[in-house]
């Protein structure tokens, strides 16, 4: 329901392994929803990637046997780090040194002397054998990385399981990681990828990755990405309820796996598959054009983003802009606030990055479904709870040290503040004193920012959108939060599968209360944007490109898409049909009318359907 | 024994590259090393002990150093600290 929970797993119920032949019967269409990391369609069988560790057997050592076992042991670790070097001179022709370098960890585990003596110390003091005595080490580690609460950590917790699996191979007799016996056109599925596992796959052969773990910055994301591999993660249990040699369909533009397609489907994405293919070469030649109608109406087409890391992948997708960046990110990875120096060395790169197009920041929309950790006071209805600005005006000193930070980042370059979750007028006169208030500390410090720096909000709740016309006097720009926005007007969790369905980003209520948001803008002579899910459905786009809307903000991998159908559309055309939608009284006569339209109108669109 | 709080002054804090350095100046030293941050403790010879510091950019870290040549170590280990691990 929120950004960066928006993509909520959904887990299907699990069959019980007995009755998991290779061909499991069952119903069709399965569909599970994970996070897309890396985009494309493919249609594969899957492979599964057997990760279980090897059981360990802990014998105890006749005293005699020791300095064998020691010698083993180091044998062992020996052989492993000849295989990560290579492994990593391999991933460095693959994919550069840059991403090469996540197998320093890996290692370094290899060449802590602490580990080896710890490991040395337990055969020759408790007479473990070497697998018992280096698990047990390794063990340890991970665990104290696990308890740190920190997704820097946690990856290397990962890391350090991968290491070990390795030495533990090579103990019990096993050479080098096996080189899967990959079939052509492979879909990978794991519990969790480790990067080496990525790098050690015969890339020609891999169709898409799919795991049960990982979020976006996992390493395997960024590695998916840059190879071009179709990647969905965060598919909790999926690599449960999937077969060796089934048939899957991958989206990783949506983040969705279809499981048994049935032939319907299949056909479907068949042609998505092709149209994806042709659209990927068609649309890498549009990076550097403008966003504009054929007839001329221009569109500012920014990007969402939620990693320092993504502003690179929006500016390589052709943004000209942030329109959202989720601040909430700094703050979770850390598990505690990070410092106003912290967020301010952030905010500025970049804000760098980005100049001299803008960057939105969001305040931090924590609540919901994203705390700290440590805040485990639980509400009973989080979406309707503390969150979003709500929470910074009661964290005060927190929202005040997030403020002097953006504004830090504001001098000399175009840096805007938008607030998240605004229901209501008090909100936004209480957040711009306060940011007043950080303005005047900034004053006191004598540090520069941008004085006429421009303060927004997010129109996420039924009550701002209402209100669109008072609060349209008191800010400078809008920005549409549909995700949210949709979720409260039709009161539609759209994580719960019962009623799932029931999210439609073009039912009339939608289309009026955003009409009624672009509208109260216009006449109050401020800009207006959607930043959520909205504009990446693409009907849905053609209604808000008819609105006139002023800045469309989407996450990175769709931008090339939307201009697309920017650059294929007459504003005017769309100007009229948006008028004829308003007046419709169901969402399925607004959809067929669209599709009536595409269809009779610009059939170049039609491959988006 | 002595000992000296430092700062963490590199963005991304005590990561995998700085925590295999300290250990590796550390154990070219015969005192013993023990690194501080909050209420976790590590040994400095252990890259793995120093990730699990969790020491951000910003953290102040207590180093303890004993032993024969700690004098040494601790100046060692304190300039990887002042020279941000040659990071930015």
């Amino acid at each position: 329901m929120n950004p960066v929970g928006e993509k909520v797993a959904v887990r299907p119920r699990r069959e019980p392994s007995a009755a998991r032949p290779a061909r499991a019967r069952g119903p069709r269409d399965l569909r599970f929803q994970g996070i897309a990391v890396s985009p494309g369609i493919a249609i594969g069988r899957v492979f599964l990637l057997a990760r279980g560790e090897a059981p360990i057997e802990a014998r105890l050592l006749d005293p005699a046997a020791i300095p064998r076992e020691v010698e083993r042991f180091r044998a062992a670790v020996g052989a492993v780090r000849t295989e990560l070097r290579s492994l990593r001179g391999a991933a460095t022709r693959q994919v550069g040194e840059d991403l090469a370098r996540i197998l320093d960890t890996h290692v370094m585990l290899l060449q802590d002397e602490a580990v080896i003596a710890e490991t040395i110390g337990r055969i020759q003091g408790k007479l473990m054998n070497a697998e018992s005595a280096f698990h047990a080490v390794v063990e340890q580690a991970i665990e104290t990385l696990l308890s740190r609460d920190d997704e820097y950590l946690r990856d290397r917790a990962g890391d350090l399981r991968d290491v070990r699996r390795r030495v533990l191979r090579r103990l019990l007799g096993g050479g080098p990681a096996p080189v899967t016996n990959l079939k052509p056109n492979s879909v990978v599925v794991a519990k969790d990828l480790s990067p080496s596992d990525t790098i050690g796959l015969p890339i020609k052969k891999v169709a898409a990755l799919l795991s049960d773990a990982g979020g976006k910055t996992s390493h395997t994301a960024i590695l998916a990405r840059s190879l071009g591999i179709p990647a969905v993660v965060g598919l909790q249990g999926a690599s449960d309820v999937l077969c060796d040699q089934e048939l899957v369909v991958v989206d990783g533009v949506r983040g969705e796996v279809v499981c048994r397609p049935s032939a319907k489907t299949l056909k479907k994405y068949k042609l998505e598959e092709r149209a994806y293919a042709r659209r990927e070469t068609a649309l890498t030649s549009l990076s550097d054009q403008p966003a504009v109608t054929i007839d001329h109406h221009a569109f500012e087409l920014t990007a969402n983003v939620d990693l320092p890391g993504e502003v690179e992948l929006a500016i390589a997708k052709g943004a000209r802009g942030v329109g959202l960046y989720r601040t909430e990110f700094l703050f979770l990875a850390k598990g505690k606030p990070p410092s106003e120096e912290e967020q301010t060395h952030v905010y500025c790169s970049a804000a760098e990055r980005m100049a001299p197009e803008k960057i939105i920041f969001r305040t931090l929309d924590l609540g919901a479904d994203k705390v700290f950790p440590g805040d485990h006071q639980k509400e009973p209805n989080p979406f309707l709870g503390l969150r979003g600005v709500r929470y910074s005006l009661r964290d005060r000193a927190l929202f005040r040290a997030q403020l002097r930070a953006i504004l830090r980042a504001s001098a000399g370059r175009n840096v805007k503040i938008m607030f998240p979750m605004v229901s209501g007028l008090e909100e936004v006169i209480e957040a711009r004193t306060i940011c007043r208030e950080a303005q005047r500390e900034l004053d006191e410090l004598g540090v520069p920012y941008d004085e006429r720096i421009e303060l927004g909000i997010m129109v996420e709740t039924p009550a701002a959108a209402t209100l669109a016309e008072t609060l349209a006097r008191e800010v400078d720009f809008f920005s549409i939060g549909s995700n949210d926005l949709i979720q409260y007007v039709l009161a539609v969790d759209r994580g719960n599968e019962r009623v799932a369905h029931l999210y439609e980003p073009l039912h009339p209520a939608i289309l009026r209360t955003v009409f009624n948001v672009v509208d109260a803008a216009h006449k109050a002579r401020i800009w207006v944007g959607v930043c959520g899910e909205m504009a990446s459905d693409p009907l849905a786009l053609l209604f808000l490109i008819g609105l006139g809307i002023d800045e469309i903000s989407t996450t990175p991998f769709m931008i090339p898409q939307v201009k697309s159908v920017i650059r294929s559309v007459r504003f005017e055309d769309l100007r009229l049909l948006a008028r004829a939608l308003l007046k419709m009284p169901s969402s399925r006569e607004v959809r067929d009318s669209m599709r009536a339209y595409v269809g009779r109108e610009l059939p170049d669109l039609k491959i988006y359907l | 024994m002595i000992e000296k709080t430092v700062l963490v002054v590199n963005a991304v804090g005590l990561h995998a590259r700085p925590a295999s350095l300290i250990a590796q100046t550390a154990s070219k030293f015969s005192a013993d090393v023990s690194l501080r941050h909050g209420t976790y403790e590590a040994n400095g010879k252990s890259i793995m002990g120093l990730l699990g510091l969790a020491a951000g950019h910003g953290s102040e870290v207590l180093i303890r150093v004993s032993g024969s040549d700690e004098g040494e170590a601790l100046a060692a280990i304190e300039s990887l600290f002042e020279s941000g691990f040659g990071e930015p």
